[in-house]
């Protein structure tokens, strides 16, 4: 979506414009529920902090200024809600190593059907995107996938953009990491 | 591309990446929650338009919540003193 049409949906968002509200939810919904499907490896977890996200952009929209951008903003949300999400089940089970081993090797989210559509490079990447820790995985997710930029992404995570980058390139060499583990257990198995 | 040419210089990985497919909600949820959230939205342009709600709320968020959380959490500091306190003989 382009900047300018971008601004002029929000302008029309914040006056309570029920069809810029459809237009939005139509462009960003399989973006955003994507990334919190990959954030967080639960299919069910991501659909209601999907609904929690767009909750929150209807009932702030009035308060929206006028050159919010979209993308950031909801991601933005999305994130931050996954995170107190995760922080509530942590504490209440203490189940951290639990929960970093349930996304280990096992994008859960995804259907049968997705599986059985998706090539097999798309599968290793998900697999090796769902092993990796939820620190590289975000910073992956935002600026590989979602391509936001470095400061927007710097926003997002309440980090500085050389944080980001420094991040960035540690994920980027753990994803290589994991790759290779993924293709030594399929020689392996062969 | 295979795993392997990702992997052995045949790309970057997070090149790669940006050709994942997205993923979506069912249908049948997809509608749902667009309904639930404009509804959303209305009441929330319903309530933006009486501005005296707005100043209220935004007093509320600005003065009156952070107020009262402070001011709960430095008595809770002084009754956990005086409780550690009780607890050595004079």
């Amino acid at each position: 979506m382009e900047e300018r049409q971008e601004q002029e949906l929000v302008s029309r968002l914040r006056q309570g414009d029920g069809a810029a509200f459809d237009r939005i939810y139509e462009a960003f919904r399989p973006r955003v529920f994507s990334f919190l499907a990959r954030l967080c490896g639960r299919r069910d977890l991501a659909e209601d902090l999907l609904q929690e996200t767009w909750l929150r952009l209807a009932s702030q929209a009035p308060e929206l200024r006028e050159d919010t951008r979209l993308g950031p903003w909801l991601f933005t949300v999305a994130r931050n809600l996954f995170i107190s999400q995760w922080r509530r089940q942590r504490y209440a089970l203490d189940r951290q190593g639990e929960l970093e081993g349930q996304q280990a090797l096992s994008p859960g989210w995804i259907s049968p059907f997705d599986l059985a559509a998706a090539g097999e490079t798309e599968r290793a990447l998900e697999r090796a995107l769902a092993a990796l820790p939820l620190s590289s995985r975000e910073v992956i997710l935002l600026v590989a996938i979602e391509h936001l930029e470095i400061a927007e992404v710097a926003r997002a995570l309440s980090l500085s953009p050389e944080a980001v980058r420094q991040r960035l390139s540690r994920a980027r060499a753990q994803l290589a990491e994991h790759l290779a583990t993924l293709e030594g257990r399929k020689e392996t198995r062969q | 591309m295979t795993p392997e040419s990702i992997n052995k210089g045949g790309g970057d990985p997070l090149e790669t990446l940006a050709s994942l497919g997205t993923h979506d909600v069912d249908p049948w949820r997809a509608e749902t929650l667009r309904r639930e959230a404009k509804a959303r939205l209305e009441r929330a342009h319903r309530l933006a338009s009486r501005r005296w709600f707005v100043a209220l709320r935004r007093t509320y968020r600005l003065a009156l919540e952070p107020a009262f959380v402070y001011g709960l959490a430095a008595v809770h500091l002084c009754w956990t003193f005086q409780t550690v306190l009780s607890l050595w003989p004079r």
